[in-house]
């Protein structure tokens, strides 16, 4: 079954085109990356998937519902880290957590426990009672990544999920979504592209709101003549920049 | 200098009354601010992605301030023992008749923050509401030595009424409370439909 499914999807800002009918297919259980440079269209994409803003036409579909039509059925099952870190300043570590589980519908028991599990997860234990705003931005990162994880969702949106973190968390967030891979979908953006050759089932490059390639690492790699996805990447933005 | 015809010294239960009722108002200017301010913030996008509808997220931002207007109501009738305010028990009465301009002021408050910035909310909410609803709840100025235009727009405004349903409940007269009420509850309901109908709005529109 596929996760999303975009269909012709597109968004205007006036005369700007952010996204212009994308056409994906994320499988489920799969990690899926969109790469591009700055400004290509990839978080205007993840903000159409989560709800956050309205296609300007085209539709697309998680877990076979439409995000014009079913959005809330969608939200209950979905959880994104936004590119900016997210977090709720003025709650301890261990409260934002459970606020995010208790939104999430989960009993005050189980979102207690979850918390307690992410705490591990994510090396947040030992400031678990620390306010959010006292943590440094790296740690601010880690938790509005946890605050992601925190509900199962069945899909994932990180948006450049590893930028801050030092090379600790970074390997711990790798093996976080090493884990998930086959329980839940993840779709993820970022700018190290060993992350992608290490994480991404498969791959979709975008390029001023258009998707010029998409397959896996391999294929982009044979597609474009090139061995490395850093050279692949190259090749195919710079030829349709 | 005469006083004015229909003019007379105002009790300091009715003036207690008076400025409990209009205390409120502040809470539009907090909670607009708070909202607009949350609009741009990174958090509210990602509890955007939560099943949370958006009479929940009034709820949300409404239920706090309710809160705050009890105690603030409180420490309003507490603070005028000082100045010659005998405390009795209908002031617990006059805290609740309160509610429902607190809750009117909320909802105002939370309209113009899902509509403006936060400067634009001070603006509206922290100069303009604060005066005409001080002019309107006609706290210093007795209605009888107004003009009829005005003392019927007065009239059919929920601040005078709410002035005037607080008077009655810390002064004993329990029977005025809700001639005055009925006309405030409307204006609070509708104002809080109405935040939530915007705030949906500008959530779907983002």
């Amino acid at each position: 079954m596929d996760a999303i499914r975009t269909v012709d999807l597109t968004k205007r800002y006036g005369d700007l085109v952010a996204v212009d009918k994308e056409n994906l297919v994320v499988e489920e259980g799969t990690v899926f990356a969109l790469l591009g440079v700055n400004g290509a269209g990839k978080t205007t994409t993840i903000s159409i998937l989560t709800g956050l803003t309205r296609p300007t036409s085209g539709d697309a579909y998680l877990l076979g519902k439409s995000i014009l039509a079913d959005g809330a059925w969608i939200r209950e099952r979905i959880n994104v880290a936004p590119q900016q870190t997210a977090v709720a300043e003025n709650l301890t570590v261990r409260e934002n957590l459970e606020l995010i589980a208790g939104i999430h519908g989960q009993p005050r028991r189980k979102a207690a426990a979850s918390a307690e599990r992410v705490l591990g997860e994510f090396g947040l234990a030992g400031v678990a009672r620390q306010r959010a705003k006292t943590l440094s931005g790296g740690m601010q990162r880690r938790l509005s990544i946890a605050m992601a994880l925190i509900t199962d969702p069945r899909i994932l949106f990180l948006d450049e999920p590893t930028v801050g973190l030092d090379v600790f968390a970074r390997r711990e967030l790798r093996d976080v979504i090493l884990s998930l891979k086959g329980k839940a979908t993840m779709l993820l953006t970022t700018h190290y592209l060993e992350e992608v050759e290490h994480l991404a089932d498969a791959v979709a490059v975008m390029v001023s709101g258009n998707v010029v390639a998409s397959g896996t690492v391999a294929d982009l790699e044979r597609r474009s003549g090139t061995d490395t996805l850093e050279d692949a990447f190259v090749k195919l933005v710079g030829g349709a920049r | 200098m005469g006083a004015g015809p229909g003019a007379h010294a105002a009790s300091i239960t009715g003036l207690t009354a008076a400025v409990a009722t209009y205390a409120p108002v502040f809470l539009s200017l907090f909670a607009g601010m708070l909202l607009a301010r949350d609009r741009t913030s990174s958090f509210l996008s990602r509890l955007f992605v939560s099943p949370m509808t958006a009479a929940d997220f009034i709820l949300g931002y409404t239920a706090p301030m309710l809160a705050v207007s009890l105690v603030q109501s409180l420490i309003t009738f507490v603070c005028a023992g000082l100045f010659g305010y005998r405390p009795s028990v209908r002031l617990l009465f006059g805290v609740v008749v309160i509610l429902p301009m607190a809750l009117m002021c909320t909802a105002i408050g939370l309209l113009c923050g899902c509509l403006m910035s936060d400067r634009a909310v001070g603006g509206v909410c922290g100069a303009m509401l604060t005066t005409v609803s001080f002019i309107l709840s006609v706290v210093t100025v007795p209605v009888a030595v107004m003009g009829p235009a005005f003392r019927h727009v007065a009239q059919a405004l929920p601040f005078y009424n709410a002035t005037q349903a607080t008077i009655a409940a810390v002064g004993g007269g329990a029977g005025l409370v809700w001639p005055h009420l009925r006309i405030v509850c409307p204006y609070a309901l509708e104002c809080t439909v109405a935040a939530v109908g915007v705030f949906a709005w500008r959530r779907r529109e983002r």
